[in-house]
C-alpha cells in the first residue's frame, strides 16, 4: 500500500493539473454559465461586438448545450433532389434551376462565390417555405438605461405579419410553385396596426420577384392622410413608426441578395439563442428589454454586406448564418461612418408545438421565434417584440404552412385589402 | 380663348410659382445640419501592397498577390481573401466621426499608448501609412485612432477593430503566440508535470 502512494500524489497533481487546464481552456463557456456584463470576456470570442454591448449592458445570458436543428423530412427530399441541378449566375445574382430545398448544400470556403451561396441558402431556409401567419403580438420601444429597464416611449399591437412563398413550397398544394404570371418569389405583409391609437390602421406591404433584376414593390397605408405611399427599395433601411427596426431587417435580413455586394469573413462558433425553453417571450426581470433565455454554442458563416443603393441607411451588416439551421442568431448594423449603429437578436425555439390551447402539432420542427430585439446602440435604444404578445394567453403566435386555414389567401397581399383593414 | 386670358393664366402661375418656391418644405434637417466627414485616411484600396497588423507579440503580416491576399506571417496560415479586402475597405472608408485632441499629451487615456494595435500599410508609391487603434468610446460605437504623421487623435468607425478582430480571431489556435494578451493561456505553453507535458 505504501509503496503507491507517490502514484496516488502523482495522479492527484495530474488530475488537479488538468483540471486547471481544462478551467483554463475555457476562456470559453460551458452548459449551465450564466454571463453577464461582470463575466462577457469569458465569452466575448463567442458574440458580436453589438451583442457584447447587449451584455455590458446588462443582458444576461444562460449557456445550455448544443442541440441540432432538425430540418423537416420534405425540405431534406427536396434538398437531395433539386440541389445539383442548382446553378449560381457568375454574378451571384440569380439562382438557376431552383425547384425547392437547399440551394446549395456542399460550400467550399476556397469558392470564390461562397459569400452569395450562403446568403441564397439563408434565403431559401426552411423557416417558411410555404406561407406563415403571425398573430397578435406586440412590441416595445424606448430608451434603455444601463442594467435597467426600457422607459417605454411607445406600445405597439398588430394583428398580423403575414408571408405567403410562390415558389419552393413543400407543404401546402400548389407546390412546388403556384401558378405565378406575375413571377414573384414571397408576398409579405404586416397589418393593421391595433395600438397605439395614433397609427390605428397603418399597414405595409409588399412583393418580391424571382427576377432579381425587379425592385420589390412596396406600399406604406396611412389612414391618417388616407393615402398609400409607395416606398422605394432604399427606404427598407428606414426605422419606421419611431421604432429602432427596418423592414430589411426582419429576420437578421429580408432584404434581397441581389441588393448587396457579399463578403465571405469567414467560419466562427457564436451564442445563439436557438432553443429558446420560453413561450411566450420570458423578458428579463430586470434589463427587461433583453430577453432571458437559453443561449448555445452554434457554428455560423460570417458575412459582409454592403448595399448598392446610394441612400441606404446602413454602411454594411455583418451577418452570422447558423450553418445548420440557415437561420440568423443576430446581425451588427454599422452607419455610414463606419460606427457601429444597431444589432438586431433573434430569439428562436425550434420545436413542434407552443404551449397552448388546440396548439398544431407539427411533424417537424418549426423555427418559432418568441421575440426579436433591435438595438439601437448610438441612441441607446431599442424596440422590442414579443412574437406573439403574452397579453392573449394561448396564442400560438406563429401558424406555418396553414394556407388559407390561417388566412393566407392571396386576396389578403393587395392594396385594397391593406386599405380595407385599415379603415 | 384670347391673349388676355392667356395672358393672366401665365401671371397667375408665375406667382404660384413664386409662393411654391418661397413655402416648399426645406431639406430635412440633419442633413444640412451635418457636414460632410471627412475619410481618416486618402489611400486609395488599389495603392496598398501588403498590410502588417501588429497587437501587442502577434504580428499579421498579409500582400498583394494580384487578386488575392497572401499571408505572410505567420507562415502557413490562410485567411479569407473577403475578410482582408473587408478590414481594409473598412480602414480605408471609415470617417472621422470627430476630432479629440490636437495634443498627443495623454495618449494612454485613449488607449493610444505603446501597447495599442498598430496597422502598417505598404503603398505602390509613397511612404507607408502607419495608424495606431486606441481604446473604444464610452458608448462603445466608435475607436480612437491616429495616424502616425498627424499628432491628433480623431474618433473612427469601430467596425476596423472589429475586422481586425476578426482577422486575429480567424488565425489557428496554434498561431497565438503564448502569454499576450489575446492568447489563449494554456493552448500554446503545454502544462508539464516532472518535465511531461500534460
Amino acid at each position: 500500500m505504501r509503496a503507491h502512494r507517490p502514484w496516488s500524489a502523482v495522479a492527484a497533481l495530474v488530475v488537479a493539473a488538468l483540471g486547471v487546464t481544462s478551467g483554463v481552456a475555457g476562456a470559453d463557456v460551458a452548459p449551465g454559465d450564466k454571463i453577464d456584463a461582470s463575466n462577457v470576456e469569458k465569452a466575448k470570442d463567442l458574440l458580436s461586438p453589438g451583442m457584447v454591448w447587449c451584455v455590458k449592458r446588462g443582458w444576461p445570458i444562460t449557456v445550455s448545450e448544443t442541440k441540432r436543428i432538425e430540418w423537416p423530412q420534405a425540405y431534406k427530399e427536396a434538398t437531395e433532389k433539386y440541389a445539383a441541378q442548382v446553378k449560381l449566375t457568375p454574378d451571384g445574382l440569380d439562382v438557376k434551376n431552383y425547384v425547392a430545398g437547399l440551394p446549395f448544400p456542399n460550400l467550399d470556403p476556397k469558392d470564390p462565390q461562397i459569400a452569395y451561396k450562403i446568403m441564397w441558402n439563408y434565403s431559401y431556409n426552411f423557416l417558411t417555405t410555404d406561407d406563415v401567419d403571425l398573430r397578435n403580438f406586440d412590441a416595445d420601444t424606448g430608451s434603455i438605461p444601463q442594467d435597467g429597464p426600457m422607459t417605454v416611449e411607445r406600445h405597439f399591437l398588430l394583428d398580423h405579419f403575414r408571408r405567403l412563398f410562390w415558389t419552393g413550397r413543400l407543404f401546402v398544394d400548389p407546390k412546388p410553385e403556384k401558378p405565378n404570371p406575375n413571377g414573384y418569389r414571397a408576398q409579405q405583409g404586416l397589418y393593421p396596426i391595433l395600438e397605439p391609437f395614433d397609427l390605428k390602421g397603418v399597414g405595409a406591404l409588399g412583393n418580391r420577384y424571382t427576377d432579381s433584376g425587379k425592385q420589390d414593390d412596396s406600399w406604406l397605408y396611412l389612414p391618417s392622410l388616407r393615402r398609400v405611399r409607395r416606398l422605394s427599395t432604399a427606404q427598407r433601411s428606414d426605422a419606421l413608426f419611431g421604432q429602432d427596426t427596418d423592414v430589411d431587417s426582419y429576420y437578421g435580413y429580408s432584404g434581397h441578395i441581389a441588393w448587396m455586394d457579399w463578403k465571405y469573413l469567414g467560419e466562427r462558433e457564436v451564442l445563439g439563442s436557438m432553443h429558446g425553453e420560453h413561450f411566450p417571450v420570458n423578458w428579463s426581470k430586470k434589463v427587461d428589454w433583453a430577453f432571458d433565455d437559453l443561449w448555445e454554442k452554434r457554428k455560423v458563416y460570417a458575412v459582409e454586406g454592403v448595399s448598392k443603393l446610394p441612400q441606404y441607411a446602413y454602411s454594411k451588416r455583418v451577418i452570422f448564418v447558423d450553418k445548420e439551421g440557415w437561420v440568423i442568431p443576430f446581425t451588427d448594423i454599422y452607419d455610414r461612418s463606419g460606427e457601429l449603429w444597431k444589432i438586431w437578436i433573434n430569439n428562436m425555439s425550434f420545436r413542434k408545438s407552443v404551449p397552448g390551447n388546440n396548439a398544431i402539432q407539427y411533424p417537424d420542427e418549426m423555427g418559432f421565434i418568441p421575440s426579436i430585439v433591435m438595438v439601437d446602440l448610438q441612441l441607446e435604444h431599442a424596440t422590442k417584440a414579443s412574437l406573439p404578445s403574452p397579453r392573449f394567453p394561448g396564442e400560438q403566435g406563429w401558424y406555418f404552412n396553414q394556407g388559407e386555414k390561417a388566412g393566407v389567401t392571396d386576396d389578403w397581399f393587395t392594396v385594397a385589402a391593406l386599405v380595407a383593414a385599415g379603415r | 380663348m384670347r391673349w388676355r386670358q392667356v395672358g393672366l393664366l401665365y401671371l397667375v402661375l408665375a406667382v404660384l410659382a413664386v409662393l411654391y418656391a418661397r413655402e416648399r418644405p426645406a431639406a430635412p434637417e440633419a442633413d444640412r445640419a451635418r457636414p460632410p466627414r471627412p475619410r481618416f485616411l486618402q489611400v486609395a484600396a488599389a495603392d496598398v501592397t501588403a498590410v502588417r497588423l501588429a497587437r501587442g507579440a502577434r504580428i499579421v503580416s498579409i500582400r498583394r498577390d494580384g487578386d488575392r491576399w497572401a499571408v505572410v506571417e505567420p507562415a502557413g496560415v490562410e485567411l479569407p481573401n473577403d475578410l482582408v479586402s473587408g478590414f481594409l475597405q473598412a480602414l480605408l472608408t471609415t470617417e472621422e466621426i470627430d476630432r479629440i485632441a490636437t495634443t498627443t499629451g495623454d495618449l494612454g487615456s485613449f488607449g493610444l499608448d505603446d501597447a495599442a494595435d498598430r496597422v502598417e500599410l505598404t503603398l505602390a508609391r509613397g511612404e507607408p501609412v502607419v495608424v495606431t487603434l486606441g481604446g473604444t468610446n464610452p458608448t462603445g460605437t466608435a475607436l480612437y485612432a491616429r495616424r502616425e504623421a498627424d499628432s491628433g487623435i480623431v474618433l473612427i468607425g469601430r467596425q476596423v477593430r472589429d475586422y481586425q478582430d476578426m482577422i486575429y480571431g480567424a488565425l489557428p489556435r496554434g498561431a497565438v503566440p503564448a502569454g499576450t494578451s489575446d492568447g489563449r493561456i494554456g493552448s500554446q505553453t503545454p502544462l508539464l508535470l516532472f518535465g511531461i507535458a500534460v
